[in-house]
């Protein structure tokens, strides 16, 4: 069984009787190890509502979502933190650091909520930065350091516990286009190399040229799924540009 | 449309600041009601010392005045730091500088209106409650009263007026002042990050010296014959001490869980220790003072309690009946020895004294002197003496009479025995001297040493006598008389009227004196009757102890309300970190749990170093007033019951800020 994530006919509304908003209308997909998928669409298409249900932060209307086979809309509360905890990893558009806690401190609070050996964090942090370039500024505060390292600051801590599945929703949306570039890349080799499993969403063409494959969404239904196979990036950018174009989307960056 | 969305503000205010407001309706409900009390002429009519009750209230609103007034600057200027991009927003919006500061204003005089009309009907509810108690002390009649005094309300108005102008001007002002970039950037500056830790730690040592040094200092100096400057700079050295403490204990406890990886990332202490010290750090000063007015709150208590105690136990003391007489016969003093028909003014008195109360006892006693001065000496040369200087003794039957007659236990001594009970002041000289007279040779026989104590000793036994020797009824035969007297206990109160009466009615006794080889006649009132001795006594008490406890209660509500506000405020960033860890999987219950602790530190810091302060200064305290006090382990007592009604006011705002905070960050 190599699917770690797999959506069956996922539906989520919200409002009242008179007023229903079909934030997902029906989505199924999946997504198997190792794999690298990006979620595009345009504002109000559904994809924040999506990665809020498979982040369990929102639960569905109907339907159901399996994590390594196990059927998270069925879960309890209790089991719900657990199931965050040792599951899933973030990355934020916003990096979500705690602005009290140095970086290496922020990276050792996936590992302290999973009660990791204290004796164990500080090898385990040491291991992660080095990957990730980020050994220099272990000892810095959030605010001392900048977009681009905060992100990869996130990125340490959503992957320090080898989660089964990486959430990251906008990861570069906060981030100029040089830093941009540099977490893409290094997401791609925590993909390859630490055969991380990321779910991406974004609206960003660009961004989205590193997956592997491309989901997009409208109205709260997959309108298109296209795969990047033997294709440069560079090709399958364009690509991605044309289904957006077609979509009625973002073709702002169209060069 | 200004004074529209400063109500709409103020509304929303409310509900944020909730605790702060009912801090400051308490406060000022309790101005209200001590005004409304030092106009009452019920009060001041209960004796003539209680203009000096209205002076001392005076005084102690102006304490009062002055830290409510700082409760309420502090609370606007952290609304307006809050606030600030709000004021920002506006003026960028282009509404005029002096608009937005007269909306700012207008919001605040909305709150303090609102406080000072619930705070007036309040105040009538105190005061009626606190004059029914002071009536009851001076067992008087009372009727509840809604009556308003107009100089009261007045004085009131003019307090509050003071106030609100002072905060409202100091604001104005600094809107006035402020640049848009500041005010948009203004609640950035919270996070500084100071990075001289070593200097803290250096703080922190020095802190702690120092307060050892102000505990040696303050400990001798109350020990001494007069403390002055001494006792000044030991208070100096505390009030250093305890900012020091309070400024630098939170990089001490970050410093000494980082240094220890296992302690570091055990559970959530890195988290809890990170936010504790980051508060610290932003709020050093004001976390000092609040633990400077929290030791204030426990001396307030303290001295409140000893107070108590010390006037109970002099009554006690003083006034161990109803009624004594004394002073009419003795076969030593020259000055009265055969003088008077004492045997008619005995029978005079007791007559009127029945005529007008029912007896419950009554103990016709007399204590003996061989005019010898073995111990009286030895007592003497340690300074501890008093009028008589010599031994004085009293029978056992007549002893126990009198200990029976107070509800005490009496004591057996074998035929060839003695007791000696003496003031609790002379304690050590007694201790003393019972160790060098093992056996003592009185009228003829030879007594061992039975034991001693200094408890409950009563000073109304004989004037002037510091201690008695209790010896077995065969030994006073024959021996001088020093003074007879008579003690009657009545089942209905005294009053001070009778006392005057019976001095009218019966007679006082008049002796003739010599001065100067000129001779002159003196009245003596050879009777005591305690509700006069209550009557002028009581007021003091009164004064004091009410007037302390009302300091506390400010006190620690002003402590629990700048904690509480300061928590709650800070909610929409704990919100976006309690968030981040739920989503991070940290389950429901066990940030409930973090939660808890870090507000429990919180709110532990600014008490934990002043409770310490209170053990130390209330021990040296026990130097001054312990020869006073009933037992020489009150101040224990005081101890314990200052910091448990401290922390039970304490608790109620801590409880109220745990579940505010618990919805604020959680549920909402």
């Amino acid at each position: 069984m190599n699917e770690v994530l797999k959506l069956e006919h996922v539906k989520k509304y919200y409002g009242s009787k008179k007023m229903i908003t079909k934030a997902c209308n029906g989505i199924s997909f999946d997504v198997k190890k190792k794999e690298f998928v990006a979620i595009m669409g345009a504002s109000g298409s559904g994809k924040t509502t999506l990665l809020n249900c498979i982040s369990t932060i929102d639960q569905v209307t109907s339907g159901h979502i399996y994590v390594d086979g196990e059927d998270i809309t069925e879960l309890k509360e209790k089991d719900l933190s657990h199931f965050r905890a040792n599951k899933l990893g973030f990355v934020f558009q916003d990096f979500n650091l705690l602005d009290t806690l140095t970086i290496e401190e922020n990276i050792s609070l996936s590992l302290i909520i999973r009660g990791v050996d204290p004796s164990l964090i500080e090898k385990e942090i040491e291991k992660i930065s080095k990957k990730l370039g980020i050994v220099d500024i272990l000892k810095k505060f959030p605010y001392e350091v900048s977009g681009g390292q905060k992100q990869r600051c996130a990125c340490a801590r959503a992957l320090i516990h080898h989660p089964s599945l990486i959430l990251a929703d906008e990861p570069t949306g906060a981030l100029d286009s040089k830093s941009a570039r540099m977490l893409l890349e290094i997401m791609k080799e925590m993909n390859e190399e630490l055969e991380a499993t990321i779910l991406m969403v974004t609206h960003d063409a660009f961004s989205a040229s590193f997956c592997e494959r491309v989901l997009f969404l409208k109205d709260g239904r997959i309108y298109n799924e296209i795969r990047k196979a033997d294709k440069t990036r560079k090709q399958f950018f364009d690509e991605i540009l044309d289904v957006l174009t077609i979509l009625g989307g973002d073709d702002s960056r169209v060069k | 449309m200004l004074s529209k969305l400063a109500y709409r503000n103020s509304c929303r205010s409310i509900k944020d600041y909730l605790i702060y407001l009912i801090t400051v309706i308490l406060s000022f409900s309790l101005v209200f009601s001590f005004n409304f009390i030092i106009f009452s002429k019920d009060i001041l009519e209960l004796s003539s010392s209680m203009r000096q009750f209205k002076t001392a209230v005076y005084f102690v609103s102006m304490i009062v005045l002055f830290v409510v007034g700082w409760l309420i600057h502090y609370t606007t200027k952290f609304m307006f730091v809050k606030r600030s991009k709000e004021f920002g927003t506006y003026l960028l919006l282009g509404i005029e500088k002096g608009k937005v500061a007269k909306l700012f204003l207008l919001e605040n005089i909305f709150l303090g209106l609102i406080a000072l009309v619930i705070s007036f009907f309040l105040g009538i509810i105190f005061s009626n409650v606190m004059t029914f108690i002071i009536m009851s002390i001076f067992e008087m009649p009372y009727q509840v009263s809604l009556t308003v005094s107009i100089p009261a309300v007045m004085l009131t108005l003019l307090y509050f007026i003071f106030i609100y102008l002072f905060v409202l001007c100091v604001s104005y002002i600094r809107v006035r002042r402020m640049k848009i970039y500041d005010l948009l950037y203004l609640n950035k500056q919270n996070e500084k990050q100071i990075s001289k830790k070593r200097r803290r730690i250096y703080l922190f040592v020095s802190s702690v010296i120092v307060g050892i040094l102000s505990f040696v200092l303050c400990d001798s100096a109350l020990q001494g014959e007069m403390p002055g400057l001494d006792l000044l700079i030991s208070i100096i050295g505390f009030i250093f001490s305890i900012y020091g403490v309070t400024i630098s204990v939170g990089d001490m406890l970050l410093s000494l869980v980082l240094c220890h990886p296992k302690l570091k990332y055990r559970k959530d202490h890195l988290f809890i220790v990170r936010e504790f010290s980051s508060k610290v750090r932003t709020m050093g000063m004001t976390l000092g003072t609040l633990s400077l007015l929290t030791a204030l709150t426990f001396l307030s208590i303290n001295l409140s309690l000893m107070m108590k105690d010390a006037f109970e136990h002099q009554t006690n003391s003083s006034m161990p009946y109803d009624i004594i007489i004394d002073t009419i016969y003795s076969e030593v003093d020259e000055s009265m020895a055969g003088k008077i028909d004492e045997r008619d003014l005995f029978r005079k008195y007791d007559q009127y004294i029945k005529d007008h109360y029912d007896l419950t006892g009554k103990v016709d006693y007399n204590l003996y002197t061989m005019t010898t001065t073995t111990l009286a000496n030895d007592l003497d040369d340690m300074g501890v003496l008093g009028y008589y200087k010599m031994d004085t003794y009293i029978s056992l039957s007549d002893y126990n009479k009198l200990l029976r007659m107070r509800g005490d236990k009496p004591i057996t001594l074998k035929e060839n025995e003695y007791y000696v009970h003496g003031n609790q002041d002379i304690h050590k000289g007694i201790k003393e001297i019972v160790q060098k007279y093992k056996t003592l040779d009185i009228n003829g026989y030879t007594l061992k040493n039975k034991g001693y104590t200094t408890i409950d000793y009563a000073s109304g036994w004989g004037v002037g006598i510091p201690y008695l020797i209790i010896v077995p009824d065969q030994v006073v035969e024959g021996m001088p008389i020093l003074d007879r007297i008579v003690a009657y206990n009545t089942k209905e109160e005294t009053t001070e009227q009778f006392s005057i009466d019976m001095g009218k009615e019966v007679g006082v006794i008049t002796l003739e004196g010599e001065y100067n080889g000129e001779t002159y006649n003196y009245e003596v009132t050879p009777f005591k009757v305690k509700g006069a001795f209550l009557a002028e006594n009581r007021t003091a008490f009164t004064m004091i102890a009410f007037s302390l406890l009302y300091l506390a209660f400010i006190f620690t509500a002003v402590v629990g309300t700048i904690l509480a506000i300061q928590t709650l405020s800070d909610g929409t960033r704990h919100q976006y970190h309690y968030s981040l860890l739920r989503k991070l999987g940290v389950e429901k219950q066990s940030l409930y749990k973090t939660i808890r602790k870090q507000l429990f530190i919180y709110f532990a810091l600014p008490i934990f170093y002043p409770i310490l302060i209170n053990i130390i200064t209330t021990y040296s305290l026990n130097h001054l007033f312990g020869p006073i006090l009933s037992t020489p382990t009150f101040w224990i007592f005081t101890v314990f019951f200052s910091t448990g009604l401290f922390l039970l006011i304490y608790l109620i705002y801590f409880l109220a800020t745990y579940f505010s905070f618990k919805k604020n960050t959680l549920e909402r």
